[in-house]
């Protein structure tokens, strides 16, 4: 039995769709992004609705994503159009007689051209996110905070400097201000990120930058409590950094 | 890392936060210098003196071009010395890739500060250029090394002349040259160039690439002489020691130079014959000939035939010398070269001065007068001291004052013994009846003044005059006192020096 997952996961999908579906030897799932390698196929249902009412296109992500990741698989746009006579797309409301022909006409990631049905591409909001208007983005403030926290770790840790003047440089550099404001970007954007096939990442993501979030910006002397700590709370931003440049590329 | 050195940096990029972080990040082993901008960047060039580095944001001016790296060749070209590390924003391999194809010695991604790699990184490329720099030094030296050994064979070994004598020896030394078997003797006044004669030979013939050795053999001790030439066995005789290859062997399949062969013992004559027929030599405390493939060139300021006459020389080796004979001229017969030498050692020291820049007119005139009985190992000899002197006495131009004791004097023969047309003036008593006879009294005011000048040393009026040796000068006394009896006996320094000769 083939597989095919599904997306957005939460979408309904109606008990005939199944039947239709098992009928021409395929099961659907709805998409697991840590179980990707089981599908023969993915139903990009599109648009995709985020949060704010705002409907975005992220073909471009899914190709990227699973052309580097399970280039086997072929990516179906789903909608509701019966305008458009393609391969590679899915007229959910006219399904053909038989899939397997859908499928055999369908191209692999390697030909796979998709086109926008609607909606702001993902890659746009993330350009928007990351770099924002002139120093607004999220990597101007999250750099800005990472890096000063590094050079304090490494005065600290190699007795170069004295606790008091690395106070002082943290103080002076804004690195609150600069923690929070990339942090109320990253939350700002973070229903977008929903829409892409990694969207457990981004909740690590969110996950390692919130625990500065928590442990620090909302104790009663921040500035100490991030100084105190230092060292676990750069290896938290690093990591973060880290996942951050690995999922960029699927962006650009 | 306590006595690490502090190194002055440059940093340029236009984000003041990253220069707050370099500084107080680096501030131990670093003392930083900002500009925030293009401009600011080429004016603290030009201001400070001593930076170590320079790091360079590829993003400036506000701009997402990456124009730091259009700057890139241009301060490699101005500030060579300056190792430029740069700085980007984003992780963006190309252009740290033309960065370092334009010059760059490393990058930084300042999305990523790492305090510890990237002070390995400053230094890095601060020994690097220090390195760079240690290269480009050594090869500098080396250049020099070789332009000054250049020079040194050039002022060996050149044949410097345009006369038709020279052109004419030069062709016969071409054309030798491509006999690699032919035995040549070659003759000529001490200091004449018959070494720089071999040695042109030796250049332009089949064993240019092999050795060539030059041995004065009246320089060597007569008992050394044998082994010097043909080695020896250890053991051979008390003191030798080891093993010896001699100056055959040395020369094997190349070019052997004896100078001064009119000077040696017979018993050495009979070996080097042999080897002449035969090309073998067999050393010292051995029973076994060795074949070898050397080409003799000898050398002499003797007169081989008169040698041979009195007895000293073999005649067979003499016959065997003389198939090929060149004699290089004298120079006071080839006066026309004497200023294209005299630039030759002039520019050895002084590469762009000709004579003329560096000696007075009354100094050049003298010296073209001069009749160089040394040769050119006189003249060389007398540049190196005139200016010698110059610098001694902080002169501008070499003068009078400069120019060594018997140039200067000759100056007085002429004007003493010579009237205004250049020939010596008999006394008033005395008429030539002939050619000779005037010959015969030119020689004698020569040999006379020549007395008085060196106070009486034989072999440097001999030298002087160019004779070849003491009794060659001997046998012309002679020959005037046999000619002209009265007219000898009137020089002074002649009947003081020579009264064995000159009988009142």
């Amino acid at each position: 039995m083939n597989t095919i997952f599904y997306f957005p996961d939460q979408i309904p999908i109606s008990s005939k769709y199944h039947t239709y579906f098992l009928e021409n030897g395929y099961q659907l799932k709805a998409y697991e992004p840590t179980n990707y390698e089981e599908a023969d196929l993915i139903f990009l249902f599109t648009p995709v609705k985020c949060d704010h009412a705002i409907y975005v296109a992220p073909e471009k992500v899914w190709l990227r994503f699973f052309t580097e990741r399970h280039p086997a698989v072929k990516i179906f746009q789903v909608g509701i159009s019966s305008t458009f006579d393609r391969p590679n797309y899915l007229n959910w409301l006219r399904l053909p007689e038989r899939f397997q022909d859908l499928v055999e006409k369908s191209n692999t990631l390697k030909n796979w051209d998709p086109f926008s049905i609607h909606g702001v591409s993902l890659e746009e909001i993330w350009q928007r996110f990351w770099d924002g208007h002139h120093k607004g983005g999220f990597n101007y403030y999250f750099i800005n905070a990472i890096n000063p926290i590094r050079i304090t770790y490494q005065n600290l840790e190699s007795g170069d400097s004295a606790y008091e003047r690395e106070l002082d440089y943290l103080e002076k550099k804004g690195i609150l201000k600069k923690l929070n404001l990339a942090l109320s970007r990253w939350q700002k954007y973070e229903p977008y990120w929903r829409a892409t096939p990694f969207k457990n990442r981004m909740e690590e993501i969110a996950m390692l930058l919130n625990v500065t979030d928590k442990f620090v910006l909302h104790h009663n002397d921040p500035l100490k409590k991030l100084l105190n700590n230092i060292g676990p709370i750069k290896e938290q931003l690093e990591k973060a950094q880290q996942a951050l440049e690995d999922i960029s590329t699927y962006f650009n | 890392m306590e006595n690490r050195k502090v190194h002055s940096v440059l940093l340029v990029d236009d984000e003041p936060e990253f220069h707050v972080d370099m500084r107080h990040a680096f501030t131990k082993h670093y003392v930083f210098e900002g500009a925030q901008n293009v401009k600011k960047m080429w004016q603290k060039l030009e201001e400070l003196v001593g930076i170590d580095l320079l790091i360079l944001d590829l993003k400036l001016e506000g701009t997402e071009e990456n124009i730091g790296l259009n700057l890139i060749p241009e301060i490699r070209e101005k500030y060579p010395k300056i190792p430029i590390v740069i700085a980007t924003k984003e992780n963006d391999p190309a252009a740290v890739i033309e960065a370092m194809e334009k010059g760059a010695k490393n990058f930084l991604y300042k999305g990523k500060f790492d305090p510890v790699s990237w002070d390995k990184k400053f230094l890095e490329a601060i020994s690097s250029q220090q390195v760079r720099a240690l290269q480009k030094e050594n090869k500098k030296l080396k250049y020099e090394k070789e332009q000054l050994e250049e020079r040194v064979e050039k002022e060996k070994y050149q044949f410097i002349g345009e006369s038709d004598k020279i052109h004419e020896i030069k062709d016969m030394l071409e054309a030798v040259a491509q006999e690699p078997d032919l035995t040549v003797l070659i003759t000529g006044e001490t200091g004449v160039g018959k070494e720089v004669a071999a040695r042109f030979m030796h250049k332009r013939g089949p064993r240019h690439n092999k050795p060539f050795v030059a041995v004065n053999l009246s320089a060597i001790p007569k008992t050394m002489l044998e082994s010097a030439l043909f080695g020896h066995k250890k053991g051979a005789f008390t003191d030798a020691k080891q093993d010896l290859v001699g100056y055959f062997q040395q020369a094997n399949k190349g070019i052997l130079m004896l100078d001064e062969i009119g000077d040696i013992d017979a018993d050495i004559q009979i070996k080097l014959l042999r080897f002449l027929e035969e090309q073998l030599i067999r050393p010292l405390g051995t029973s076994k000939d060795i074949p070898l493939n050397v080409q003799i060139i000898a050398a002499t300021n003797k007169d081989l035939h008169q040698e041979v006459k009195a007895g000293r020389f073999r005649n067979d080796l003499h016959h065997r010398l003389k198939t090929m004979v060149i004699e290089i001229p004298p120079l006071r017969e080839r006066q026309d070269d004497i200023p294209l030498i005299l630039e030759h050692y002039i520019q050895l020291q002084f590469p762009n001065s000709s004579p003329f820049d560096l000696l007075n007119t009354q100094v050049i005139d003298q010296l073209l007068e001069y009749d160089w009985p040394g040769n050119i190992r006189e003249l060389k000899h007398t540049v190196e001291y005139m200016l010698l002197r110059r610098r001694i006495f902080k002169k501008e131009q070499v003068d009078w004052e400069c120019l060594p004791n018997e140039i200067r004097e000759y100056e007085k023969i002429q004007t003493d013994s010579l009237p205004q047309n250049g020939k010596p003036e008999p006394p008033t008593n005395l008429v030539f009846s002939n050619r000779k006879e005037e010959q015969i009294y030119q020689d004698l005011v020569k040999i006379d003044a020549a007395l008085r000048q060196a106070s009486g040393s034989k072999t440097q009026v001999a030298n002087m005059l160019g004779y070849k040796g003491t009794d060659h000068l001997r046998s012309r006394i002679v020959t005037c006192f046999k000619n002209m009896p009265e007219v000898t006996k009137k020089f002074i320094h002649l009947k003081k020096y020579y009264s064995s000769i000159i009988v009142e």
